[in-house]
């Protein structure tokens, strides 16, 4: 497995190209204070680990413009396992992403840069 | 007259170092405007710098303090036993810097549509001499496990 440090909070599980299994860390600081009684990872950090991991794999690929889609189905918690995609789409100047965990999807997306 | 609202502690989930708020300005049927600043041990910063979609969450926590102000104007369900969560945001436009450190931000969320404990938003971030983001968002108050499946 050839995977470079994964952003604090997050555990790497596994990775196929673009395709990555990772696991919310307990204690992640990623969800502190959101919310201490139930702790859950915002959708904004969600969009956060996807930027991150699309610098990892593009580190000369353009800054986001614009945040065209965003829709939430389920949510994180620590402990959890799930996947993160990923694509570039430089015809339409947009990344795709969709995080998905056993039981659905949580999240999908589309930036535009 | 200044109207005194209740501290943003009581109105939404959100707690520090994840918590920006700060102070509410003014608040009516039509939305609400805000104060928020993003502190050094913010949990979304990417090494020395917070991306400027932040300002997404920062338009969410004043969409979750418009809707519980919202119910205690109608004397519903106390805000501090729900949970505020992003259903989804469209139309986002975003600057090519970064959101500006310790910086006042102004936040304002003008109400588009309600339903129920959904709610509809455009919202405005700005602050230092050129950042400002804007977009559309829609959230739900309630208990988590009435707004996602689990």
């Amino acid at each position: 497995m050839d995977c470079p440090p994964i952003l604090d909070g997050f555990e790497i599980v596994d990775r196929v190209g673009e395709h990555w299994n990772l696991r919310l860390a307990h204690g992640s600081p990623r969800c502190a204070g959101h919310f201490p009684q139930d702790p859950v990872l915002s959708a904004v950090g969600q969009i956060q680990l996807v930027d991150w991991l699309r610098r990892q794999a593009h580190p000369e690929a353009a800054t986001w413009v614009a945040l065209e889609d965003l829709r939430c189905r389920r949510v994180l918690r620590p402990g959890a396992e799930f996947g993160v995609h990923f694509a570039e789409h430089p015809a339409k100047r947009c990344t795709s992403f969709a995080i998905e965990c056993a039981q659905g999807e949580v999240t999908r997306g589309r930036m535009r840069w | 007259m200044t109207h005194a609202y209740p501290p943003i502690v009581d109105l939404v989930p959100h707690r520090p170092p994840c918590l920006m708020l700060e102070s509410i300005e003014s608040w009516a049927e039509t939305g609400l405007v805000c104060r928020a600043r993003c502190r050094h041990d913010s949990p979304f910063r990417l090494g020395s710098q917070v991306p400027a979609y932040v300002a997404l969450e920062i338009a969410a926590q004043a969409a979750a303090a418009d809707q519980a102000l919202r119910l205690r104007a109608r004397n519903r369900t106390p805000a501090e036993a729900l949970q505020g969560f992003l259903v989804n945001a469209w139309e986002v436009v975003l600057p090519p810097g970064a959101l500006p450190n310790d910086v006042n931000l102004n936040v304002r969320v003008t109400l588009d549509a309600t339903a129920g404990p959904l709610a509809s938003y455009g919202f405005e971030v700005s602050g230092g001499p050129t950042f400002a983001v804007s977009g559309r968002l829609s959230a739900m108050t309630a208990a988590p496990d009435r707004v996602f499946p689990s």
